[in-house]
Formats: structure tokens, sequence, C-alpha cells
């Protein structure tokens, strides 16, 4: 018996919040009374940022507590049969690891039920989620990102949201189960060589992606224009853009009261000679940099005091809400 | 009971499990939402009876509550070193149980700040610990064990006045054997003078 069963649930509870996530983890493993009344309160415990970054043969899981402390913890595949973990905290010296060897044990797995209790415990907006994938591992094998997001008794709500990653199978793990309505950033990159076009058009059709509002930031990709409509701020880089899309784009920024700034850049140059033709004439002038570019204004038809001002050179476009 | 006003100078009286009642102010008094929500508006004729605690532990909260009397905005330590004299002596006055009870008390009267000061005290308790470390900290001993420490305790009591009986002992041989050598010199020097005198009788 433990002198904590004693105390009432508010008492437990108050206890428990004033301890970070680490010692609520250290003592969960205490007894078993402890153990189910953890799990089933799940004390908020506020994290700010998490990163995770999945490798071939490992995982590696960094997490920032509401103190500033950072935690890394990493996940390896030890001879095929056990999982090396490893652990560092900072502040203290990042060289010293606390190694323990889990026999029997997949590093998926362990470093899934660690992720999957971390995220239990977080019933606030996450500041920053970063999940990287850097190989070409198949995404049946990391299945464990829906699985832990769909258990919540609601989506995650993160404010920040980056994701690297090799395919679009990756992102139809995490982007389904999210919060839409939390995001005010959204990075999407491939990670690998940079020439390769990430493909977008199943993402593109999800419900959340229609109902994400603010910014999103991504790489070279498949998609089309009409495909980012719903956000606010947008920076994205296509192979190829036509003519017919950016008069679309124009004309739905000219509508639109929410879209603020459109940054296009583009691998095949833009026909200008078919874009004077749909635009019309142009104001010419230097930019920052002291490059020439075209420039056209136009009244927007939403609030007639806002202009949307085009900045034009052959691989970039830049549509911008001037008021 | 006293009639509820808002000066300070209010008495209430407060009945604790053994039935015994004692006095609270009505500012001490007011720091229990329990009371506040209970008592404040419609008053209660007789002492109140918080019969669920014993009068040492109400007595233990209501100091912290007369003590904290004059601290309004106060939000609770925030470091080892925010720990007034008071508050350092307050919490170490109290063995275990007592603190068991302080809380328990301090919940069901509702003193948030009492509340979340007293856990406040428990989380630094188990604060960067590890598993193990922390075990050590939360686990009361069972009967068995309470039953097994007494037993132990009683047979290193029982060991050690058997140590301090035989250490006695020992002393006291020590003197007999120092005294022997005398003894023995006056018996033998006795015995020989009466063989003496014996045998000149005998003549």
């Amino acid at each position: 018996m433990t002198s904590l069963d004693q105390f009432p649930d508010v008492v437990l509870l108050n206890i428990l919040e004033k301890l970070d996530i680490l010692d609520v983890l250290s003592l969960r493993k205490t007894c078993r009374s402890l153990y189910n009344f953890i799990d089933d309160v799940c004390p908020n415990k506020n994290l700010q940022v998490i990163k995770i970054t999945t490798f071939s043969n490992a995982i590696k899981l960094e997490f920032v507590l509401p103190d500033s402390q950072r935690i890394t913890v990493e996940y390896d595949d030890f001879h095929g049969t056990s999982c090396l973990v490893r652990w560092t905290k900072i502040p203290g010296n990042p060289k010293i690891k606390k190694e323990t060897i889990l026999k029997n044990a997949d590093f998926m797995g362990v470093a899934s039920r660690d992720l999957e209790i971390l995220l239990k415990h977080q019933k606030t907006k996450l500041t920053y989620l970063k999940i990287s994938f850097q190989s070409e591992i198949d995404a049946e094998s990391l299945d464990f990102f829906p699985r832990i997001l769909e258990s919540r008794p609601r989506p995650l709500q993160i404010e920040n949201l980056d994701l690297e990653v090799t395919q679009q199978s990756q992102l139809l793990q995490i982007l389904p189960f999210i919060d839409p309505d939390a995001v005010s950033y959204l990075r999407i990159e491939r990670y690998g060589s940079r020439g390769v076009v990430l493909e977008i058009d199943d993402v593109a059709r999800l419900e959340n992606w229609k109902t994400l509002r603010n910014s999103i930031h991504i790489g070279w990709n498949n998609g089309n224009i009409r495909d980012f409509l719903n956000f606010s701020y947008v920076y994205v880089k296509f192979p190829i853009v036509t003519v017919e899309d950016l008069v679309f784009l124009k004309e739905t920024f000219l509508h639109s009261s929410r879209m603020n700034c459109v940054y296009l850049q583009v691998v095949t140059p833009v026909d200008l000679p078919e874009l004077l033709e749909a635009f019309g004439p142009s104001n010419d002038d230097i930019n920052y940099m002291g490059g020439y570019r075209k420039r056209w204004f136009f009244k927007c038809y939403s609030n007639p005091d806002d202009i949307l001002s085009i900045g034009f050179n052959p691989r970039c476009l830049h549509f911008q809400r001037e008021n | 009971m006293t009639s509820p006003a808002s000066s300070s100078e209010v008495k209430y009286l407060i009945e604790s499990s053994e039935g015994n009642t004692f006095d609270v102010s009505g500012a001490a008094l007011r720091q229990s939402n329990t009371f506040n929500a209970m008592f404040l508006n419609i008053g209660a004729d007789g002492p109140i009876p918080f019969t669920d605690y014993n009068e040492a532990t109400l007595k233990k909260v209501f100091e912290y509550c007369e003590h904290s009397v004059n601290e309004e905005n106060y939000s609770g330590p925030k470091h080892q070193d925010d720990l007034s004299k008071w508050d350092l002596n307050f919490f170490n006055e109290m063995d275990q149980k007592m603190f068991i009870d302080v809380i328990n008390a301090s919940n069901f009267l509702d003193i948030e700040r009492l509340t979340s000061y007293c856990c406040e005290r428990i989380a630094r308790m188990l604060r960067g610990k590890n598993t193990q470390e922390m075990i050590k900290v939360i686990t009361l001993p069972t009967a068995e064990e309470l039953e097994a420490k007494q037993k132990v305790e009683e047979k290193k009591a029982a060991a050690a006045k058997k140590v301090a009986e035989k250490a006695a002992e020992t002393a006291e041989k020590t003197e007999t054997l120092e005294e022997l050598p005398v003894q023995q010199l006056v018996q033998t020097t006795r015995n020989k003078l009466t063989r003496k005198y014996l045998s000149f009788s005998n003549e």
C-alpha cells in the first residue's frame, strides 16, 4: 500500500498536475493502482514540441517539456531481435546517454508505445510537431501513426505541423487524423533528392485538406493551384503552371476575402505573351533583388479598398493582397 | 454558533470526531469553500460538525488558515526557497499520518491553497526520482510489516537489555575477581592460622 492510495482522486490529480511527464511515467510504474489511475485520468502534460524522425532501422523521438527541458529518446534495432533505447536530457550533458536493451522487442513497437503514452497526456494544443520519414520505409510498417492518432477521443491539435516525407502514403497516415482548424502553419517537403516531385493528388481530396485555412509551405508537387485556394498564405512549387490556372487563381483571389498571399515557383517558365494577353498590359519595375519584373494591379471584388498585386518573372509569381 | 458577520473577530465553534469543540476565527474559516457553501449564508445552530476528522488534524488545518489570513493574494511557493520559516516548521512538525489526514481534511473543507500547498510538498518529494526511489518515498508499511518491525524492535530492545545485563554482570564479576585474590589471601591466611592453632591445640 502506498501513501498516495489514501488520497481522494482530486488530490491525486492535483499532485500529478504538478509533476512533469517523466515523473508521471515513473510514478505510473510504482504500483498497479497508480498505473490504472494515471492511465484513466491522463493528466495533461502540455508539451510544446514533439519531433519524430523515422529511419529504416531506428526511430528518434524528441520532446520539449514546459520548463524547456529537451528529452531525446532513440530506439534502434539491435541485431534484429532487440531494441536499444538511448536517452538524453538537456540541460545536462548531451554526450551522456542512458542506455538499455529491451530483449525480444521490436524498436517500432517500443517507440510507438512511448509515443502513444506521450500523446495521451497531450490535451492542449501542441505548438510544433515535426514528423520526418527519412527512408523509403513502407507506410504499412509505420501504421502506428494512424492507430495512435485515431484512438484519441478528439483529434490532436497542432499549431505548426512540419512533415518531411518520401511518399504520399506517409502524408495519408497523418493528415486525416489531426484537427484542421487548429493548424496555422503546415509545411510539407519531400525528403531526399530534390528533383523528385511529391504526389499529392490523394491528399488534396481529403476532407481535412479542404478545411485547412491558414498557411501552407509545400515543396515540388504534382498538384494544381486549385488544390490550395482554401489557404490564406500559400508557398508552393510546381513543375509547370498554365496561364489558364493563373487566370483562375487571379479570379478566385479577387473574389476571396480570405486569400492574402500566393507565392508560386515553377520549373518550366510561364508563357509570357499568353499571360500578357490574359492579364493585360503590365507595369515593369525592379524588385528588391535588383531584377526586372512585371506587375499587374487589380481591384478586389470582395473589398474595393484592397488591391491584388501580381509580380511576375518567368519562374516565379507572387500574388499579394495590398490594403 | 456565533452569528456570521464580516468582522474577523467573530469566532466559530468546530466539533471534531472526538466530540470536542474549539474556536476558529471567521476569517480563517472563510478560506474553506465547503464552509462558505454550507454555513456562511444560512448559519448553523451550535458547533459546526466536521466530525470526520480528529481534533489535532482540524487544529492543524485551521492553524494554517489563521496564519494565511493576511496573505490573500498568495499563489503558492514556486521553489524550495519560497518556503518561509513558518511554512517549513508547519510541515516539519507533522508526521506522515498527520500529513495525510491534513491533506484529506483540507480537500474536504476545500481550502484550495492548503491543498495545493500540500500537493506541491508531495510533488517535490517525487520530482526527479526514478521508479525505485519513488517506491521508497510512497510505500507505507503494511500491518504485518509494522508488527514485524515492532517485533524486530522488541527483539533488538531485548537483545540490548541482555547485552546491558551481561555487561553489568561482567562488571560485577570483574569486581569480584578483583577482590578474589585479597579474599583468597585472607581466607588462606585464616585457614593456615586455624590449622596452626588447631595443631597447637591438638599438641
